[in-house]
């Protein structure tokens, strides 16, 4: 197991400072795929249940690695998670996320997929919820072009359940 | 790369998890599915959020990708004709679609009202909020044994009333307009008299399995003077309670308006005469609270905003030109349309939203809202027409021009389109 050193790191010593200042708990987490780092009070940090298990299990230290998601998503996540621990006014919070999820669909997903892997539920509910509403008046071939998937229905099993369900036609 | 168990033993001090290789998307994983299964032996899992973790096996998989993300969690979020619709992307997704468990989730999960009945006479047809994502096969409820007239709705299910001959009794049927279920319901030993109100309560459950659903029947009960009794349908029991305690002497029927609301085991009515009725149905007692609204004559509905049940009334006003005089007799003086919401525990004035309206009203006492599908945005009957308001965009739009089902006397049952299933 391969050991990472801080050395001369200038975070590090901005990490100090923060540590020394506050009775706060800090956590840095850095992301594996583009190096990016965030620090984060722990308080927000383990609204993601992965992160949660780490801390209370006592295996992360202060900089926690977090693969498979990039550096853009882990800010929108980190966002969205201060705001969901300092404000308990649920309209206030529901006008943050109507504005907050107005991103286009490739943004959308990217968050969901890291909202999945990083368990967070509340932020995983919000973002499907309005991805369903994004894609609930497409038609089938636009949803296996839009998520890929691989279309394995031979054609007349395609002709059968369109006549089945004449009713579902998006006109 | 596989770790040995004893390198996450986690009384080593010396243990770090600072560790950046190529593997450690897989290590990762393996760490997690350690921590979960030495979790799972020493707590309970008793969180209904349990329902969406995220499977062991797909945080293994490390390749998550959108697809699978969508078949197992934004499925239960998309409307009926959307999912049967769906079934047609792949095997898996028509495998996932047609199980009874998804159905259930669905039932749970989408709550989006998706248009409604409206009920003219012995004739019902559904008018839908978005054509290419809400529907069902079968406007006319078909399917029914014999002609109902709809009466009650309640998150996918619909509570229909057969069209009694002379001195026979009432019936009543249970269906889903999506997936074509029904159960006729078992006659009561009361008389409802011709028109009773009726509420529909089906609050569908994550946890329990069995779709279970209540009827509750408002009727006058005449002994020496009329009053209003209450006979309860449970759909687990398969009959029919009436509480001879519980009875409302302030009310009749004729005093009920349509379109009562259930929530949370209280079954709510408005009155024509400015209160709001509340029937605790577990604990058996009634409660009576005014609405402070100053125009009592105007219907309102009964509805559920922001999570808050709620009262709204709307009525047209005329504007004032721009300099100041005001003429009912121009066309350039265009009407302002009012919309009062009341909420709280006392009902009181919550807010009040002014839009413009571009058409000129000449009957004003034809103007009404019809329902308030979410935030801001709103269903009305404008001189036998009907149209939506999106309040932000100050955008009136037709969404059902004149025609013979829509009258003054037109009932209208607000419909979501769930798959819950009535086997």
């Amino acid at each position: 197991m391969k050991k990472l050193k801080f050395i001369g790191n200038p975070l590090l010593q901005s990490r100090e400072k923060i540590n020394m200042s506050s009775d706060k708990k800090w956590l840095t987490l850095k992301t594996t795929e583009d190096n990016e780092e965030f620090v984060v009070e722990e308080s927000v940090a383990i609204m993601s249940n992965v992160i949660k298990n780490m801390v209370e299990d006592g295996c992360a230290s202060s900089v926690i690695p977090v693969p498979r998601v990039k550096g853009n998503a882990m800010g929108k996540i980190i966002e969205f998670c201060k705001k969901h621990t300092e404000e308990s006014d649920e309209k206030v919070l529901k006008e943050f996320d109507a504005e907050f999820l107005n991103l286009g669909p490739d943004a959308l997903y990217d968050l969901m997929v890291s909202a999945n892997f990083l368990e967070i539920k509340v932020l995983l509910d919000s973002v499907t919820t309005k991805v369903a509403d994004m894609i609930k008046g497409k038609s089938s071939e636009e949803i296996r072009n839009i998520l890929k998937i691989e279309n394995d229905l031979s054609a007349e099993e395609i002709e059968e359940s369109r006549r089945e369900n004449c009713w579902t036609r998006q006109e | 790369m596989v770790l040995p168990d004893n390198e996450i033993d986690q009384s080593d001090d010396d243990h770090s998890y600072e560790f950046i290789d190529s593997d450690d998307l897989h290590t990762f994983s393996i760490m997690q599915l350690r921590r979960f299964k030495r979790r799972a032996l020493t707590y309970e899992i008793t969180d209904i959020s349990g329902v969406f973790t995220v499977p062991t096996n797909l945080m293994l998989r490390g390749n998550i990708e959108i697809k699978d993300i969508a078949k197992e969690f934004i499925l239960p979020f998309l409307p009926a004709k959307a999912l049967v619709r769906f079934k047609a992307v792949s095997k898996e997704w028509d495998n996932r679609i047609s199980h009874p468990f998804l159905a259930h989730l669905q039932s749970y999960c989408f709550e989006e009202m998706s248009g409604f009945f409206c009920q003219n006479g012995f004739q019902h047809f559904f008018v839908t909020l978005d054509q290419a994502a809400y529907g069902i096969p079968n406007s006319t409820l078909s399917f029914l044994p014999s002609n109902f007239k709809i009466k009650s709705s309640c998150k996918g299910l619909l509570l229909c009333q057969r069209v009694p001959d002379e001195d026979e009794e009432n019936e009543y049927c249970v269906c889903n307009p999506a997936t074509r279920e029904f159960h006729v319901l078992p006659q009561s030993t009361y008389y409802h008299g011709p028109e009773p109100n009726l509420i529909l309560a089906f609050e569908p459950s994550s946890m329990n399995f069995g779709e279970n659903y209540k009827v509750i029947c408002a009727f006058d009960m005449h002994d020496g003077f009329k009053m209003l009794c209450f006979d309860i349908y449970n759909s687990e029991t398969k009959s029919w309670t009436c509480c001879s305690d519980l009875v409302c002497p302030e009310f009749e029927v004729a005093s009920l308006e349509d379109n009562g609301l259930y929530r949370n085991g209280v079954a709510y009515w408005a009155t024509t005469l400015g209160y709001l009725l509340a029937l605790d149905i577990k604990n058996s007692f009634y409660q009576v609270q005014p609405i402070c609204s100053e125009r009592l004559k105007a219907e309102g509905i009964l509805t559920l905003l922001d999570g808050e049940l709620s009262y709204i009334q709307a009525y047209v006003e005329p504007s004032y030109l721009e300099s100041g005089t005001c003429c009912d007799d121009t066309d350039d003086v265009k009407n302002t349309c009012i919309i009062e919401i009341f909420g709280g525990v006392t009902m009181r004035l919550r807010r009040r939203v002014t839009v413009k309206l571009d058409m000129k009203i000449y009957d004003t006492q034809s103007f009404k809202v019809l329902f308030a599908p979410k935030r801001d945005f709103f269903i009305f009957n404008i001189e036998n027409v009907l149209y939506s308001c999106n309040v932000e965009e100050k955008k009136f739009e037709v969404i059902r021009s004149r025609s013979r089902g829509i009258s003054s006397s037109t009932t209208y049952t607000p419909y979501v389109n769930s798959l819950v299933s009535l086997a």
